[in-house]
C-alpha cells in the first residue's frame, strides 16, 4: 500500500502503464539481444577470423540503433546476419576486436547483493567516433572482462575465473570450424545449440554448399521446434535454399516468411536472396 | 500470479516481494530428499524480467533512443553470468542492481550528449494500436511522467520507482542497491514527498487534469 497522497496517487495511477513495452519493442530488442549473444558466443575463436573477413562490410540487419551502446556492441561482435552480398549466414562483427560489452557493468553489478554499493562506476569510455563503451578497452592479450579484478567478497570470482579460463583458451586449429567447436561445447544451452547450427550452416554456405546448409537447418528444425532463434533460422534456411536453387519451394517459403513477418529485420535479406536478380 | 509478502515497508505495510519472479516461485522449494532446482534458464529470466527492465529504464530516465541498447546490455550480462547463480532470489536481486546501474549510466551518457526523448508523439506514445488522439494523450502523459520523475534526484528516483511502480519492499530495494534498509526507508519517505511536490508543480504548470 502506497503512502502517496491523493494527488500523487491519482497521477501515479494515471501514469503507471505508460512505459510498458509493446510487442514491437519485445521483438526488436529480443532480436538484438539474441544476435549479440550469438556473436558473443562466437567471440573466442570465430570472431577474430570473422572480424578480419567481414570488417567494414557487415551492417547489422537487426537494426541496431546508433545509441548509447552502439559503439560497444557494434565494436565488439554482433548480429546474426544474413548477408545478401554473399548470400551467406554470418555471425557478423563490426569494428574493433572481440571485446566484451558489459564488462564494466559486471564489475559493478557483480558485487554481493546486500553489501555496500560499489563505489566505482563502470568505466564508460567516450570513443573518438562519438560512441561510448561500458567496457574498458581490451587489454593486450585479454578481453575487457578479463582485465577486471575480482574484489574481495565477490561471490562470483571463482566462477568468473573459470569462465575466463574457458574464454581465454587457445583457439582451435584452423581446420576446425567454429560450428564444430560450438557443437562440441559441453552442456550447451538451447541457444548455444541453435547458434551452433546457424554457424554450421554459415560454414556450409561459405564453402559453397548451400544444400548442406539447408540440411543442417532442417536437421535442427526436426528436433528443436519453436526455439529462440526460429525467425533467424527460417530466414537462413530460405536464403540457403534460394542459393541452392530449390526454386519453387524456397520462393514459396520466402513469400510466406515475408507475409508472416512483415516487420522482420531479416526480410530484406530474404528478398535479396530469393527475388532479386543476380548479376551476370 | 502467486504473490509472496515481505516483512513490509517502513510503516509495516506488507508489500509484494519480487513480483516478477512469482511464476517461478513454486519451483523454489525442492521436494524433501531432492537437490534444489538450479538457476532458471536464460529464456526464463528474459521472459520474466524483460518488461521490468524496459519500463524501469524509461522510469529511471533513459531516453527512448538508448533504451534498446540498455536493455540489451542487461541481458547480455545476465546471459554471460547466469550459471554463477544458485538461487533465483539472489539472481533477481542482482538483476535489479544491473538494471539500475545500466539505467543510471545510460542516462548520464545521454545527458552528456544532449540526447532526449523524441518530440514526435507517434514515437513517444509507444502504443501501436491507439488512434491519433489516444497517442497524443499518451505521449503527453509520458512527457509529464518523465518531468515529474526527473524532478527527483537519482537516489530518490530509483527508490521511488522500485517501491511504487514495481512494488518492491524496502528490504528488497536495499538488497538490490546494496544500501542499508533504514537508509532506503528514509529515502523513500523523502522521495514520496518530492514526488507529491513535483506532481503539484507540474499540475499547475501544465493544467493537468485528472481523468
Amino acid at each position: 500500500m502506497s503512502e502517496l497522497g491523493p494527488d500523487g496517487r491519482t497521477f501515479f495511477e494515471a501514469t503507471r502503464r505508460l512505459d510498458e513495452p509493446t510487442e514491437g519493442d519485445r521483438r526488436r530488442i529480443r532480436a538484438k539481444t539474441l544476435a549479440a549473444i550469438a556473436a558473443a558466443g562466437a567471440s573466442s575463436a570465430v570472431a577474430t577470423r570473422a572480424a578480419a573477413t567481414i570488417a567494414g562490410q557487415a551492417s547489422a540487419p537487426t537494426g541496431l540503433s546508433a545509441g548509447w551502446l552502439g559503439g560497444a556492441i557494434k565494436g565488439a561482435l554482433l548480429a546474426v546476419a544474413v548477408l545478401a552480398g554473399e548470400g551467406a549466414i554470418e555471425i557478423a562483427t563490426g569494428r574493433g576486436g572481440p571485446g566484451r560489452a558489459g564488462a564494466g557493468v559486471e564489475a559493478v553489478a557483480g558485487s554481493t547483493p546486500g553489501t555496500a554499493a560499489a563505489t566505482t562506476a563502470p568505466a564508460l569510455h567516450e570513443r573518438p567516433d562519438g560512441g561510448s563503451a561500458l567496457s574498458p578497452p581490451p587489454a593486450a592479450g585479454g578481453t575487457a572482462a578479463e582485465a577486471t579484478v575480482p574484489r574481495e567478497g565477490d561471490p562470483f570470482a571463482h566462477a568468473r575465473s573459470g569462465a575466463r579460463a574457458a574464454s581465454s583458451a587457445p583457439p582451435p586449429p584452423p581446420e576446425v570450424s567454429g560450428a564444430a567447436e560450438a557443437a562440441r561445447a559441453p552442456a550447451a544451452s538451447g541457444i548455444d545449440e541453435e547458434i551452433a547450427a546457424l554457424r554450421e550452416a554459415q560454414e556450409a554456405l561459405r564453402a559453397g554448399k548451400p544444400a548442406d546448409a539447408v540440411r543442417v537447418l532442417d536437421h535442427y528444425q526436426a528436433s528443436h521446434a519453436g526455439t529462440a532463434l526460429e525467425e533467424e533460422r527460417s530466414a537462413a534456411r530460405i536464403v540457403a535454399a534460394c542459393q541452392a536453387s530449390v526454386a519453387s519451394r524456397s520462393t514459396a517459403d520466402a513469400e510466406r516468411f515475408l507475409r508472416e513477418r512483415p516487420d522482420s529485420p531479416l526480410g530484406e535479406r530474404v528478398r535479396a536472396a530469393c527475388f532479386e536478380k543476380r548479376g551476370p | 500470479m502467486t504473490e509472496t509478502t515481505s516483512p513490509g515497508n517502513e510503516h509495516g505495510t506488507p508489500m509484494r516481494s519480487t513480483p516478477l519472479l512469482d511464476p517461478l516461485a513454486p519451483r523454489r522449494r525442492a521436494p524433501v530428499g531432492e537437490a534444489p532446482p538450479g538457476p532458471p534458464s536464460f529464456e526464463e529470466v528474459y521472459a520474466e524480467h524483460f518488461d521490468f527492465a524496459f519500463r524501469t529504464m524509461r522510469r529511471l530516465g533513459v531516453p527512448l533512443p538508448y533504451v534498446d541498447d540498455a536493455v540489451q546490455e542487461v541481458f547480455l550480462v545476465v546471459h554471460r553470468r547466469l550459471g554463477e547463480f544458485e538461487g533465483r532470489a539472489a539472481l533477481t536481486t542482482w538483476l535489479y542492481r544491473i538494471v539500475v546501474r545500466v539505467a543510471q549510466h545510460a542516462r548520464r551518457s545521454a545527458l552528456r550528449k544532449g540526447i532526449a526523448d523524441p518530440e514526435d508523439p507517434d514515437t513517444l506514445a509507444i502504443a501501436e494500436a491507439d488512434g491519433p488522439h489516444e497517442r497524443a494523450t499518451r505521449a503527453e502523459g509520458v512527457r509529464l511522467l518523465q518531468r515529474v520523475l526527473g524532478d527527483l534526484d537519482d537516489d530518490k528516483r530509483v527508490v521511488f520507482v522500485l517501491a511504487e511502480y514495481e512494488e518492491l519492499s524496502v528490504r528488497d530495494i536495499a538488497a538490490a542497491l546494496g544500501e542499508n534498509v533504514n537508509t532506503v526507508a528514509s529515502r523513500l519517505r523523502a522521495a514520496r514527498q518530492s514526488f507529491e511536490q513535483a506532481v503539484a508543480r507540474h499540475r499547475a504548470l501544465d493544467q493537468w487534469r485528472t481523468r
